[in-house]
């Protein structure tokens, strides 16, 4: 009997455009298999490990409690602001060529970022302004 | 204040005629004018969701450092960066009404410092108040400035320009221009002009 290769095919996943109700198209991301669980959410408790950040940094990014974070940590509630980290961490992977690098550039000082981290920023709850500042690394937008 | 900047930067519009240059990433080569992204991120001159501002920078070095392409070293020297395929377009502005910030007398007019044009305003933002900047452009944006010629905070003694909401080409006067010189190369049916269709 012949075998016959399966070849899994990822296609392009259409995300809303929050700001103009149109159609995003973006590839699957580099993170995406290993951050995503069964239930197809994002589990926080990996997300921290695979970015080496602690649960209570993690908390903090996506405006939680650590206790929140450790005991359910694929919670709905956590689910949009985890996306946003998970996509733009995607899109910064593909642009710096690796994972290690997106992760080096979350702790490198930003002069756009009055010199802080992007980390210390989204400490600070600053998802949103650090989600837009990579948009903007990524599409050249100009400073 | 602001109805008094308003009415002073009425004033301070020029004629602007000049050579540009803009970086454009190779996937959004099918509208190498459209200024979405300023839109929907932001930019020095314009806030988030407010309208649109076509950026670009009077020579080559400027445009890199100013779209992450380059990065100036501590010693000053430029380092390049791996960057997503991109294109260089020049473009070719003839406007006939724009504010030029980098002349100290129009910013005197405007009672500006040439640093308050290099605030970090993704800061100022972040706390939830408006950069000088964002202020600039609402105001030159409502006064009917086609365009801001501004000092680059990334390569300093350099030149910017902001041309102003090209989405809807609001605020270019008939006659005035946005046009990528030699436009060779884009596919048939790319948007390679912009063309004022606003009456003084």
């Amino acid at each position: 009997m012949q075998s016959v290769p399966i070849v899994l095919c990822w296609t392009y996943i259409v995300l809303p455009r929050e700001d103009l109700g149109m159609p995003l198209t973006l590839e699957r991301g580099a993170l995406d298999a290993e951050v995503i669980n069964e239930a197809g959410r994002i589990d926080l408790q990996v997300l921290a490990r695979v970015l080496d950040l602690s649960v209570p940094e993690l908390a903090a990014i996506v405006h939680a409690s650590p206790r929140t974070v450790n005991k359910n940590p694929d919670a709905k509630s956590l689910q949009p602001a985890a996306q946003k980290l998970v996509r733009f961490m995607n899109d910064l992977t593909t642009a710096l060529g690796e994972r290690r690098f997106a992760i080096y550039w979350l702790n490198t000082p930003q002069r756009e970022l009055k010199d802080e981290t992007p980390l210390a920023w989204m400490r600070k709850g600053r998802l949103d302004e650090v989600a837009d500042y990579v948009g903007a690394f990524i599409r050249m937008q100009p400073d | 204040m602001k109805r008094e900047a308003r009415k002073i930067i009425e004033t301070l519009g020029q004629p602007y005629r000049g050579s540009f240059f803009r970086n454009v990433a190779l996937q959004f080569q099918e509208s190498p004018l459209d200024a979405i992204g300023s839109y929907e991120i932001g930019g020095r001159y314009n806030k988030k969701g407010g309208f649109q501002i076509l950026y670009a920078a009077a020579d080559l070095d400027t445009a890199l450092l100013e779209t992450g392409a380059m990065l100036r070293a501590p010693d000053g020297s430029l380092i390049s960066v791996k960057k997503k395929p991109f294109v260089t377009i020049t473009i070719e502005v003839d406007l006939q009404n724009v504010a030029d910030l980098t002349d100290p007398t129009v910013r005197d007019r405007l009672g500006l410092r040439e640093d308050d044009l290099y605030v970090v305003w993704r800061d100022i933002v972040a706390k939830g108040e408006v950069p000088v900047t964002h202020r600039l452009g609402n105001i030159a944006h409502a006064a009917g400035i086609e365009a801001l010629v501004t000092p680059s905070e990334k390569n300093r003694g350099k030149t910017n320009i902001g041309i102003i909401d090209t989405g809807t080409g609001a605020n270019l006067l008939i006659g005035s221009t946005v046009k990528i010189h030699d436009p060779q190369g884009f596919n048939a049916g790319v948007s390679t002009t912009i063309t004022g269709k606003k009456r003084r």
